[in-house]
């Protein structure tokens, strides 16, 4: 496969990864806000009945738990976005050729922690309140990690090219 | 440097791990295939003999498959993985061995997440029998948007990311040769 048509693969399925995460996050989220106006959500209410959604709002702990819940769906929803947006701007400069840019750098470099951070903020959240999440903090965390090695690989790469430049 | 032998433990820590799974499961598949019908109770096990000799013996093996190949692939990309860890070491990123290595690499990542979405589509669909005359469409379209799960499209993405370096080192290492040849 050509590299454009590579990048043009890849935008898809990032932008299709980004309406899937938006449309999981609030698919997780829903039940929550619907027991705090309602005070009560049943699995039926879902087309596909989840054996985790059954939340009364008048047990205690209810509180703990929606906040929990909500640093999740933030946490979840804005970094995997914004991790998500930047591998789209990366790839918008590997489509002009710029391969070892400083920028792509910082990108790769942010991205990889955000990820690292999200996997460290989900292990810990679900120490405090355990149950089914549809992103695994094992996961993330190794795909952070590719993304931040990634970045120091390309550091290193970009020191080299400023060299050859300089001896040029 | 330091970020890549962190890179190095990560790997060869979840290497091991996935080795010891593979045995480990290997180990229960081999134990329950020879000596199933002592330690599984009679009715039990009937059952499942019945189920793996039937009409719908491959639609019952074919999922378990699917998984079991997935977690050997994964195993061997992290094996290629771990290959590349050296030449990153000696800054030798341009070399044809980790552009190859890469390439591998993408290609495992990109069948895992494809396949992972044909098999959940797959067992969704047929094992379940959500195909239903009056409501098909409907419902087929609901599974078939379920069935892109973000662990498959992140598959998929980081497979492509694998071969999009391994494009892009290539054509790094051209012009580099280019630089050379005009010092």
């Amino acid at each position: 496969m050509k590299l454009k048509n590579l990048i043009t693969f890849q935008k898809l399925i990032i932008y299709l990864a980004i309406v899937q995460t938006i449309f999981l996050c609030l698919r997780y989220y829903y039940p929550w806000i619907y027991t705090l106006f309602f005070d009560e959500f049943k699995a039926s209410h879902y087309i596909k009945p989840n054996n985790n959604y059954h939340i009364i709002k008048s047990v205690e702990g209810f509180y703990f738990r929606f906040t929990i819940q909500t640093i999740k769906f933030i946490t979840t929803l804005i970094l995997t976005v914004t991790v998500l947006l930047n591998v789209t701007k990366i790839l918008a400069k590997f489509e002009d050729k710029l391969y070892f840019e400083q920028i792509n750098i910082s990108l790769l470099i942010k991205s990889g922690k955000s990820l690292m951070i999200l996997s460290g903020t989900l292990l810990l959240l679900n120490i405090i309140d355990p149950g089914n999440y549809f992103i695994k903090s094992g996961s993330m965390f190794f795909i952070g990690s590719l993304l931040y090695v990634f970045g120091s690989v390309f550091k290193v790469a970009f020191k080299q090219k400023q060299e050859n430049d300089l001896t040029i | 440097m330091k970020t890549i032998k962190n890179l190095k433990r990560i790997l060869e820590i979840l290497y091991y791990i996935l080795i010891g799974v593979c045995v480990l499961y290997s180990i229960i598949f081999a134990v329950f295939y020879f000596f199933g019908n002592t330690l599984l109770s009679p009715a039990y096990f009937l059952a499942l003999e019945m189920s793996f000799n039937t009409f719908f013996s491959l639609k019952m093996i074919l999922i378990p498959l699917i998984i079991s190949a997935n977690f050997i692939l994964l195993t061997i990309a992290i094996y290629f993985l771990r290959k590349t860890i050296p030449f990153f070491m000696k800054s030798d990123f341009y070399n044809k061995d980790v552009i190859n290595l890469f390439k591998k690499v993408g290609n495992i990542f990109v069948f895992i997440g494809i396949s992972t979405i044909i098999s959940t589509l797959y067992s969704t669909v047929i094992i379940q029998n959500l195909t239903q005359k009056e409501t098909f469409s409907t419902q087929f379209l609901f599974v078939f948007f379920s069935s892109f799960n973000l662990k498959s499209i992140f598959s998929i993405t980081i497979g492509l990311f694998f071969l999009l370096f391994s494009k892009i080192l290539e054509n790094s290492k051209e012009l580099k040769q280019e630089n050379d040849l005009t010092i």
